[in-house]
């Protein structure tokens, strides 16, 4: 790890009210002030500033059956960062398929001590306490089984952690993607988990839909078992994501499908016992959905979609362009202009009471045959940046191509005012075949350095050495009050003057991928000096607030007892 | 001679409006009975209409000479091919038909060769005509929009070429898509690409079908503009069959 110390500067009850309200963030629910201890502190760690970022190989590979990669061997699987050793840097979490998944310790300095665990086929992975008892979990999604979740006991002697297996009670149905939240805000972790139905097809044939399972599921939490209802019979999800699309404040649930099957959008009730009604809400969504992150791209306080699909990233080079043939042709078939669905990339501007797609427009739309996407400010000029890894092997897809693979380079984009630039420059053009990737700050210099869990080839950190262009503040929440005490499907606020930098933490994001660490803003210099506030929008729709002291740029949020949503 | 003259068919008149009559009704049997693919029922149809409009041609290059009446025959078909572009409009955005059916009516034959080998009929009679003396600033306009419009599709059928080329290569067959790629303008197209330009509306943002319409719509109005203002020239020539070829007004 490197050398960071962290000193605390000054810590606060704080019970003042938020200090711009009126722009609902999250929730529906009036705000109520609840009073939350801000420990600021000051992270002394200076970031490298080379131009560009380093790429660090750790041991570790997920791996594929037999000789040749064919579907659905070929989606590969995630990655999640969190602070299991609570040793204050994040470590990491990798799902594997027939490897075993692997905890990666962090030992500081890029350095990670791998520890094998006695479990693999896995697609998915997220880190949180599922029970509210204190102990983090890791959670696996199986693609052909239900959750597996491994509670981490305690730790080892020589680094590593003794993890035991534990139920989800009441999660019994296959899933491939999983969303937690606090859905309810009941102060405990809800769950929604949809299927992969032509993996299950693919391994037990056609006649498992006859069997239960297969679909989209919604749990609730209720003192610790998960009450399931069944959202649809059938899906072919490679991505859920909490999401509100009714513009009601309410996080509903989206489900993104694969192979031209529209993307499901359940709308929140909003009361325990009322019906997630479906709802076609969305102008346009990717046809064949692969990953989603929820963020505000543009800056105005609303919680913004993108999403992830195929598309060849240049139509001027006839070799790329004919590698890309046969999925062109299928489009070619089928596509009609007036579809909502549309093979590209996707961002979905909210405007307050619609959405927009600025995809095309902004230069993002086309990124290769892509898998995770995620935003975050990689300079720190406060502006939203952009990486989606991609790439596909597959005999049945690319059969003409060497190795059946497509190999084309991951794409980084800059975040400005007028939109994204590509930033090849930044070094992040790997072509390894990415599938899972976090954002997070794996050496806790302040600024946020890239994980991959690539298909065949070893994962890697991109250590992040750009030049910045501003500070970072990273704010870490706790909710000692409740059973989701990391405080999932929480909103932070950084405001100063008519600028604004919202973050959402959320366990799962991108493609099968999850973070359980602080939430990074990026915030240019000129902001910071103008003075910031920091506000917290709780699960419950509660609110806390405080001024960012002068120089703090780490801040731990715990709610206190007492207040919350009325 | 005015535009109305050259556009009119005369005393075939009844006879065009017949042979449309049978030429529609013939191709839509052939089509709708599935005895023929689109693009042959349209041909085939087409064929019949032209009849009454070839015996007009044939009228007036004895009148007019044969630069007058292949403006004619430039203004006429390139009002069809604007009609066949027109028609894809239809069936994309009216008709909703997927992409690969949406092809127009004879493009449908072939979308790369029929496109380039049209375009590059027109930029050959404008130059004739402007070397014929048919020069003002709307045939300049003209010669430079066509010129550019077949610059286009010389630059998507040379793609066309080259990822057939490549797509042999991979041991594949040949895929319609590849006669759908983006070109130089409109959505994906070339200059989209370009990292020195930004999204320009309508340029790097519409269809190709869209941007293909546009093309071919603004050529056949900058070739309608080219004629009328050029025709009256001709206007103290008296028809007859010593008119001067060229008209060299």
């Amino acid at each position: 790890m490197r050398a960071a110390a962290l000193i605390l500067m000054l810590a606060g009850l704080v019970t003042g009210g938020a200090s711009t309200p009126g722009d609902p963030l999250v929730t529906a629910a009036p705000s109520a002030v609840v009073p939350a201890q801000f420990a600021w502190g000051y992270n002394a760690s200076e970031a490298t500033c080379e131009g560009s970022f380093v790429r660090h190989k750790l041991d570790f590979k997920t791996v594929t059956r037999g000789p040749e990669v064919t579907y659905y061997d070929s989606n590969g699987a995630g990655v999640a960062a969190a602070d299991l050793d609570r040793d204050g840097d994040l470590d990491l979490v990798f799902a594997n398929l027939e490897g075993p998944n692997t905890v990666a310790w962090n030992q500081g300095g890029m350095q990670f001590k791998m520890q094998r665990l006695d479990h693999g086929r896995s697609r998915g992975v997220a880190v949180l306490d599922a029970d509210g008892n204190g102990r983090l979990d890791l959670v696996f999604t199986q693609g052909l089984g239900s959750l597996s979740r491994f509670e981490l006991m305690d730790l080892n002697a020589d680094g590593g952690g003794r993890f035991e297996r534990r139920t989800l009670p009441g999660v019994l149905t296959p899933a491939y993607a999983m969303a937690w939240t606090d859905i309810d805000g009941d102060g405990d972790l809800d769950l929604a988990t949809a299927s992969y139905d032509t993996l299950l097809s693919k391994a037990q044939g056609p006649g498992f839909l006859s069997g239960a399972g297969a679909g989209v599921m919604l749990y609730e939490n209720v003192d610790g078992r998960f009450h399931g209802t069944k959202l649809a019979d059938s899906s072919q999800a490679l991505a859920v994501t909490f999401f509100d699309v009714n513009h009601d404040g309410l996080p509903d649930l989206l489900v993104g499908n694969d192979f031209e099957v529209p993307d499901d959008a359940f709308i929140n009730p909003g009361e325990t016992a009322g019906v997630w009604e479906r709802l076609d809400a969305l102008p346009t969504i990717t046809q064949n959905t692969m990953g989603f992150d929820v963020a505000d791209f543009d800056g105005d306080g609303r919680l913004d979609l993108f999403a992830t699909d195929m598309k060849p990233p240049t139509f001027t080079e006839p070799e790329r362009v004919a590698a890309w043939m046969p999925l062109l042709q299928r489009g070619y078939e089928q596509s009609r202009v007036s579809d909502q669905q549309v093979a590209e990339n996707v961002m979905l501007l909210n405007r307050g009471d619609r959405f927009e797609n600025v995809a095309y427009a902004r230069g993002i739309d086309a990124t290769g045959w892509s898998w995770s996407g995620l935003a975050g400010d990689l300079n720190h000029d406060g502006f939203q940046d952009l990486y989606v890894v991609n790439g596909m092997v597959a005999k049945e897809a690319f059969g003409h191509l060497p190795d059946y693979a497509l190999v084309e380079p991951n794409h980084a984009f800059e975040g400005g005012a007028g939109g994204f630039t590509a930033r090849n420059e930044w070094g992040l053009a790997a072509t390894d075949s990415g599938r899972g990737m976090i954002l997070a700050d794996i050496d806790s210099d302040g600024d946020l350095d890239v994980v991959i869990n690539n298909l065949n080839a070893p994962a890697v950190v991109f250590e992040n050495r750009l030049c910045h262009q501003g500070e970072s503040i990273q704010v870490t929440l706790k909710d000692p009050t409740n059973a989701n005490a990391d405080a999932f499907g929480s909103v932070v606020r950084l405001h100063s003057g008519d600028r604004q930098w919202v973050r959402r933490h959320d366990a799962t994001r991108g493609y099968l991928s999850g973070y359980n660490g602080p939430l990074h803003v990026g915030v240019p210099n000129d902001a910071a000096a103008d003075g910031l506030t920091l506000d917290v929008v709780w699960p419950d729709g509660a609110i806390s607030a405080s001024e960012v002291p002068q120089g703090a740029n780490v801040v731990t949020v715990s709610r206190a007892a007492g207040g919350g949503a009325p | 001679m005015t535009l109305a003259t050259l556009l009119h068919p005369g005393r075939q008149a009844r006879f065009a409006v017949i042979a449309a009559a049978i030429g529609l009704t013939t191709g839509s049997f052939l089509v709708g009975a599935g005895l023929t693919p689109l693009w042959l029922g349209s041909v085939t149809g087409f064929a019949v209409a032209g009849v009454p409009w070839l015996l007009k041609w044939r009228s007036d290059l004895k009148s007019w000479g044969f630069a007058v009446t292949l403006l004619g025959v430039l203004v006429v078909l390139q009002g069809v091919h604007s009609l066949e572009h027109l028609v894809q409009l239809a069936q994309l955005y009216v008709l909703q038909w997927p992409l690969q059916r949406s092809l127009g009516l004879i493009t449908s034959a072939n979308v790369e060769w029929v496109h380039l080998a049209w375009n590059l009929v027109v930029l050959a009679g404008v130059i004739y005509l402007m070397t014929r003396g048919f020069r003002n600033v709307w045939m300049w306009a003209l010669l430079v929009w066509a010129g550019l419009h077949t610059l286009e599709h010389a630059y998507l059928f040379a793609r066309y070429l080259q990822v057939a080329r490549e797509i042999n290569g991979f041991g594949l067959p040949s895929f319609g898509a590849s006669q759908s790629l983006p070109g130089v303008l409109g959505r994906d197209g070339w200059l989209s690409q370009q990292s020195w330009c930004g999204r320009i509306a309508g340029i790097t943002t519409a269809p190709r079908a869209v941007i293909h319409f546009g093309w071919n719509a603004g050529e056949a109005a900058l070739l309608l503009v080219a004629a009328r203002s050029n025709l009256p020239r001709f206007s103290n020539i008296t028809p007859s069959p010593t008119t001067p070829r060229g008209g060299n007004a």
